[in-house]
């Protein structure tokens, strides 16, 4: 029998390990998926994976049991990693980083098309890219990005197609879309 | 149709909606290069997402972040009941001096008129260690009263009660203490005895129940 979301909370506030150990297996792989795709460092990744789960059960019982627990979680995820993309963007080291990785782009064209994306989601906002991960990557809805932005559903269509716009024209020019033969 | 309806139609084909109007978007593809460019991009944006989906992320670390968490809230309980104990105790002090100062003052003898005194005079040191050393041996004398008082019930023979002093206490108000601060001492301990005794019985039932987590398996 598996144990809904509310009375592993529960049990969690009273400081149950068996049930702390449940919460954190039930969502870290979403949310270490998430800062994985997001910061591409693995160590950034658990770092923030971390910081996000302490923070999760700090402020657990915050939490209102009416609404599910899933969007409550990501919205934390994805605060933290907005601040830490945020704060990464002004450490000089990371464009060093950005450039090998884009440098040593593989041989195979599927490889290459993917380190593309990737290099031209590195240059959006903070915002722009954790929509694009968690639309087209994770395969969140609308609806849940919302929730976890705590913005409208509108905001976060608009964010999304511009970052597809810049994403496309990146492919674009960068040779990736094959010349039309009439 | 425009080229700005044509790509509102490929965002909407992004998005997994069903896009009505196909029809005449095809036709203004046929004429227009700049929109068949968008078109094409977005296959390659598919096609890219379908690999970068595929990326299986490692298993991340589920152990650690469990073993920092119970440590975690071991450390934040621990400091709660901490804080907590702290206000007890200030509001027991605070309870206990509030009683003795009203005993003092309401109930006590009246005082006999003090010769004038001027506002900015200080108080000599030897009449501040004076009444000092007078209250605490009316705080112990009372607390072991208090104390002692209910067991003396079930002893046959009467207790003597210690003799702390003979005077009143508006003499030991004004004149130095008849008792050495040793001996006030022991009366302090005798009289607040019981107290100390529960509170580190509470204390060791608190540490007894702390989570003890495998990285600090006494949990401290
Ligand atoms: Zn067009």
């Amino acid at each position: 029998m598996t144990l809904d979301d509310a009375d592993l909370v529960q049990r969690c506030l009273h400081g149950e390990a068996t049930a702390i150990r449940l919460l954190v297996e039930r969502f870290q792989p979403e949310v270490f998926g998430l800062c994985v795709r997001l910061l591409h460092h693995r160590q950034d990744a658990e770092d923030v994976t971390q910081e996000v789960f302490l923070r999760v059960f700090r402020s657990l019982r915050r939490w209102n049991n009416a609404r599910p627990l899933r969007p409550w979680i990501l919205r934390i995820a994805v605060n933290r990693c907005r601040t830490w993309l945020g704060r990464r963007a002004r450490r000089p080291e990371l464009v060093d980083y950005l450039q090998d990785t884009v440098a040593d782009r593989p041989a195979d064209d599927a490889a290459e098309l993917a380190a593309e994306i990737r290099a031209a989601l590195e240059v959006l906002r903070p915002e722009y890219r954790i929509v694009f991960v968690l639309f087209h990557e994770h395969g969140h809805s609308y609806e849940m990005i919302a929730a976890a932005f705590d913005r409208p559903v509108g905001t976060i269509k608009t964010w999304l197609h511009r970052a597809r716009l810049e994403v496309l024209q990146r492919l674009k020019r960068r040779g990736m879309v094959p010349e039309r033969h009439p | 149709m425009r080229c700005a309806d044509c790509l509102e139609l490929l965002q909407r084909s992004l998005d997994g909606e069903s896009a009505a109007g196909g029809a005449e978007c095809e036709l203004h593809l046929a004429n227009c290069p700049a929109c068949q460019e968008w078109f094409a991009a977005a296959r390659r944006l598919e096609e890219g997402l379908r690999v970068l989906r595929a990326q299986i992320s490692e298993p991340g670390p589920s152990e650690r972040i469990v073993a920092l968490v119970l440590r975690d809230h071991a450390l934040r309980r621990r400091r709660r009941w901490r804080a907590g104990w702290a206000a007890a105790a200030a509001v027991a002090l605070a309870v206990g001096l509030g009683l003795w100062r009203g005993h003092y003052t309401d109930t006590g003898p009246e005082l006999p008129p003090a010769a004038p005194v001027l506002a900015s005079e200080e108080p000599s040191l030897q009449r501040q260690v004076a009444e000092v050393g007078s209250a605490l041996a009316d705080l112990a004398r009372r607390t072991t009263q208090e104390a002692v008082g209910p067991t003396r019930l079930f002893v046959p023979e009467p207790v003597p009660t210690p003799r702390l002093s003979n005077v009143t206490l508006v003499s030991q108000a004004w004149e130095p203490p008849k008792q050495s601060l040793r001996d006030v001492g022991a009366g302090v301990s005798a009289g607040l005895e019981p107290v100390t005794t529960s509170f580190r019985r509470a204390v060791d039932l608190f540490l007894r129940d702390l989570p003890v987590s495998p990285d600090n398996p006494t949990g401290l």
